[in-house]
């Protein structure tokens, strides 16, 4: 069974309920939480950072099902995933 | 930044100096989810680590207290820290030259004394921060910088040497294994005695430029994962296999060496030795 699966599954029912924040400055285009990720969050930047590599970023968060696999994966620290805080309830006027 | 990060490492050293796509930055982020939920704070845990690619990053990124020693005698400098403040956690990061190859037989002894200290043996399978030279952990047959004909000798595992030395943790992991990795660190550091976790992780720079061919790095953690499976992604068995898992548990079975130096002064008869280490412990002497 390999690692890295290079098919991506269906968007979840439980998807988009989690906030995806990545560090593109720090970012050293290892590439593994592109491959890691389920559900293709990530996608490659076509401008440099300030360390001279093409990073990450998140193309696309509504896609997000919370498995933390890119969290784990990350070898410098760059990705945090937090539940997204619930919207308050809109007050009628 | 992850929030972990935040929370107990240097801002001003991340980035850090690792190559992209290295396993000492996946490791030492375990290492921070394992101290985070035992609860231990920055000031509760201090950082050693000897010379190398594993030395560079950890002393340089931990913000709490840390030393780096000279090659091989982090467990030297870790001893006579955990016989003056008992108190404090010790995880001794060291690579696999300093574990295995120059401080051996600091290992060993450590080992043989229950010394109260966490070992993380991250082993990237050669001397990569110096060009990748063969080190005794690296695969035999495989060809590095120095052995261009393949490595001659066989590999050496120090999880058997520890064990037989008298460890009373012993554990072996790789860097695709982060929930296994975790729990394990998790009850390294809950024994009072030495625990020693060995934990392989892909070097692209050197070992996987030379060994393998390739300085893709997802195809150098694959690599990882193959071997620690093994078999290859398309079903055929690997040249080896590494057995992870936790070898040897006999937490907290033995009095540990800082314990029992304390008793025997205490025996002794109130020295100012013995008096300045019941202090560190809390205890009132009566003279």
């Amino acid at each position: 069974m390999p690692l890295f699966k290079p098919e991506k599954k269906q968007i979840a029912q439980n998807a988009g309920k989690w906030d995806v924040v990545i560090s593109e400055d720090m970012c050293k285009a290892c590439g593994f939480c592109l491959q890691i990720c389920p559900v293709d969050v990530f996608a490659w930047r076509r401008t440099a950072n300030r360390l001279g590599w093409f990073p990450m970023y998140v193309a696309h968060e509504a896609n997000c099902i919370g498995c933390m696999l890119c969290y784990q994966i990350c070898p410098d620290f760059c990705i945090n995933v937090a539940p997204k805080a619930e919207a308050e309830p809109a007050v009628a006027s | 930044m992850n929030k972990l990060a935040q929370k107990y490492l240097r801002p001003s050293q991340i980035p850090t100096k690792a190559c992209h796509g290295c396993g000492i930055g996946m490791i030492e982020n375990w290492l921070l989810q394992a101290i985070d939920e035992l609860g231990l704070k920055q000031e509760d845990v201090v950082f050693g680590t000897g010379i190398g690619c594993v030395g560079r990053q950890t002393f340089a990124t931990w913000g709490g207290d840390n030393f780096g020693a000279t090659h091989g005698r982090a467990l030297a400098v870790a001893t006579g820290l955990k016989i003056a403040q008992p108190d404090k956690k010790y995880l001794v990061v060291v690579g696999d030259g300093d574990a295995a190859a120059i401080g051996t037989s600091h290992l060993i002894h450590a080992a043989r004394r229950n010394l109260g200290v966490t070992v993380v043996c991250e082993d990237n399978m050669g001397y990569e921060s110096t060009g990748g030279q063969f080190s005794p952990t690296t695969p035999a047959g495989y060809v590095t910088n120095s052995s261009p004909y393949g490595m001659v000798e066989p590999s050496f595992d120090p999880c058997d040497v520890v064990k037989a030395a008298g460890a009373t943790f012993v554990a072996e992991t790789t860097a695709t294994q982060w929930h296994q990795t975790i729990k394990i660190v998790k009850k390294a550091l809950q024994n009072d005695g030495f625990s020693f976790v060995h934990v392989r992780f892909p070097c692209n720079e050197n070992f996987g430029a030379y060994a393998l061919g390739t300085r893709d790095t997802l195809k150098n953690l694959e690599w990882i994962w193959e071997h620690t499976q093994g078999r290859t992604a398309d079903g055929k068995p690997t040249d080896f296999t590494w057995e992870t898992g936790i070898k040897h548990d006999a937490s907290n079975s033995r009095p540990e060496f800082s314990k029992i130096l304390r008793d025997l002064v205490r025996k002794a008869g109130g020295t100012p030795a013995s008096a300045a280490l019941d202090r560190v412990e809390g205890v009132v002497v009566d003279d």
